[in-house]
């Protein structure tokens, strides 16, 4: 096998075609992701019961480390993950940061929607694909040399979804502020800052090689661990328990909505890595659209509303929409990516990871001599585990009373396995998931 | 693939990195804002 040094030079070997081939997979990857984000809060809307949301939150998460252990065993295999982490070990650090920082927001979020209402709060922590713009800039080299055109695109576009996300916040809430109170603006304000900072880790491992499936089995390490912190520190752990227990018949809803969350979140991953923070994650914050579908079509969470609230609902999704599509007509060009792969060999001198892997994954193939990812026992009873624990807490559900429409939940679910079939294929196809 | 040691420790370079610094301050100020908040 070759010896590579790390100071090497990644080389230009990117054909052109390759690169619009990646750069198209990253674009396909956020709408995916927002498809999949947006449609995980559906199961969540069957639940009505009065358990706290900071435990609603902690069964979700739940959901979410089964999913994100079972997921990467059955498609790579744990051994796939065991050599990311044997490459570049200091990248768990991070990805337990992100898991940390993400628990952190999420909680803030609750706080946030208590004290002003969702109307007012998401569009403030919705502002962190602005800040991911501006880290993915300063420490990544993203939308250097890019020209104003892809600038004006990709700022523009983030600017215009904000605005629509905040028409479709103020359509869709019906409650107001419970109170005016300036902890709920810092609350989700913070939340903004948490979730636009937890893609320096992203953007991090993904310059440096790992693949996605490899960061989120640790990520959700600090993910669970810091969110049963806090249950803890804010319920204590008789209550919690009670709660749990009081729960036992959603849970199953709960941790099926973590679950999707997870499949949306891994094409968000993998939007990051191919098409930068700057452009993927403002794309996979389309998912408040796929939701309010969800909610207004499914669940008919509309009825009975006026016009101003529709033509709200209209505008409000043209304005995403015209947002994602800016967003995806600004591509990174040759030169962008030729900073990228600066940042990339900066980081592979950092911490002595091997060029040739480096490169390899920066183009989305198997380094040389890497031995392909095989499945072995342990994956298998991964699998088998989390599917059984899904399966004995759907055994003891119970469905609530509530209005459904079956013909619209019947064709969003056929669009999110379309999507699921024709991005993972191409994912697969493109990059063997690499 | 030969994976190449660091020039120097892999502690040392963690802990002289402000990819690092940055979410360990906002995830610290998140928390103090949490505490605050509750």
């Amino acid at each position: 096998m070759p010896a590579a040094s790390a100071s090497t030079p990644l080389t230009n070997s990117q054909d052109p075609t390759r690169h619009r081939s990646l750069q198209l997979l990253g674009i396909l990857c956020g709408f995916t992701a927002g498809a999949w984000l947006g449609a995980a809060e559906a199961p969540t809307k069957l639940v009505s019961i009065g358990i706290s949301p900071i435990v609603i939150s902690l069964i979700m998460v739940i959901g979410v480390f089964l999913a994100r252990w079972s997921l990467p065993a059955l498609v790579l295999g744990t051994s796939s993950v065991h050599a990311d982490v044997r490459r570049a070990p200091h990248l768990i650090l991070w990805a337990l940061l992100a898991g940390c920082l993400w628990a952190v927001a999420n909680t803030l979020t609750i706080f946030a929607i208590r004290d002003i209402g969702l109307s007012i709060a998401f569009p403030l922590w919705n502002s962190n694909s602005l800040l991911g713009i501006f880290w993915g800039f300063l420490f990544f080299n993203e939308l250097r040399q890019a020209g104003w055109r892809r600038w004006a695109g990709v700022l523009g576009g983030a600017l215009v979804m904000c605005i629509g996300a905040t028409v479709l916040a103020m359509a869709s809430t019906s409650q107001g502020a419970s109170a005016h109170s300036l902890s709920g603006v810092w609350a989700a304000l913070g939340a903004g800052v948490l979730w636009g900072t937890m893609y320096i880790p992203y953007r991090k491992a993904y310059l440096t090689g790992m693949n996605p499936l490899s960061f989120v089995t640790f990520f959700t390490f600090g993910e669970l661990g810091m969110m049963t912190a806090l249950a803890l520190s804010y319920t204590g752990v008789s209550t919690l328990w009670r709660e749990l227990v009081q729960a036992r018949t959603v849970i199953f809803w709960l941790m099926l909505g973590g679950f999707l969350w997870v499949i949306g979140d891994l094409f968000q991953q993998y939007a990051a890595k191919y098409v930068g923070i700057s452009r993927g994650i403002p794309l996979s914050n389309s998912n408040q659209l796929w939701g309010l579908l969800w909610g207004i079509l499914v669940f008919g969470e509309l009825q009975g509303k006026g016009h101003t609230t529709y033509l709200e609902v209209i505008g409000g999704s043209l304005l995403m929409m015209l947002g994602v599509g800016a967003i995806a007509l600004s591509s990174a060009t040759g030169q962008e990516q030729t900073h990228w792969k600066e940042a990339a060999q900066r980081e592979g001198e950092r911490y002595g990871v091997a060029a040739d892997y480096v490169a390899a994954r920066f183009e989305g193939r198997q380094a040389v001599g890497e031995s392909l990812p095989r499945r072995n026992a342990v994956d298998w009873l991964l699998v088998a585990a989390a599917t059984t624990i899904l399966l004995v807490f759907a055994s003891i559900a119970r469905v609530p009373q509530f209005s459904f429409h079956w013909a619209p939940a019947l064709a969003l679910t056929a669009a999110l396995l379309l999507l699921l079939f024709v991005c993972g294929r191409k994912l697969w196809r493109t990059t063997g998931f690499h | 693939m030969t994976t190449i040691g660091p020039t120097r420790s892999r502690a040392a370079s963690i802990f002289t990195d402000i990819h690092f610094w940055v979410p360990a301050a906002v995830l610290l100020g998140g928390l103090l804002l949490l505490k605050f908040i509750h």
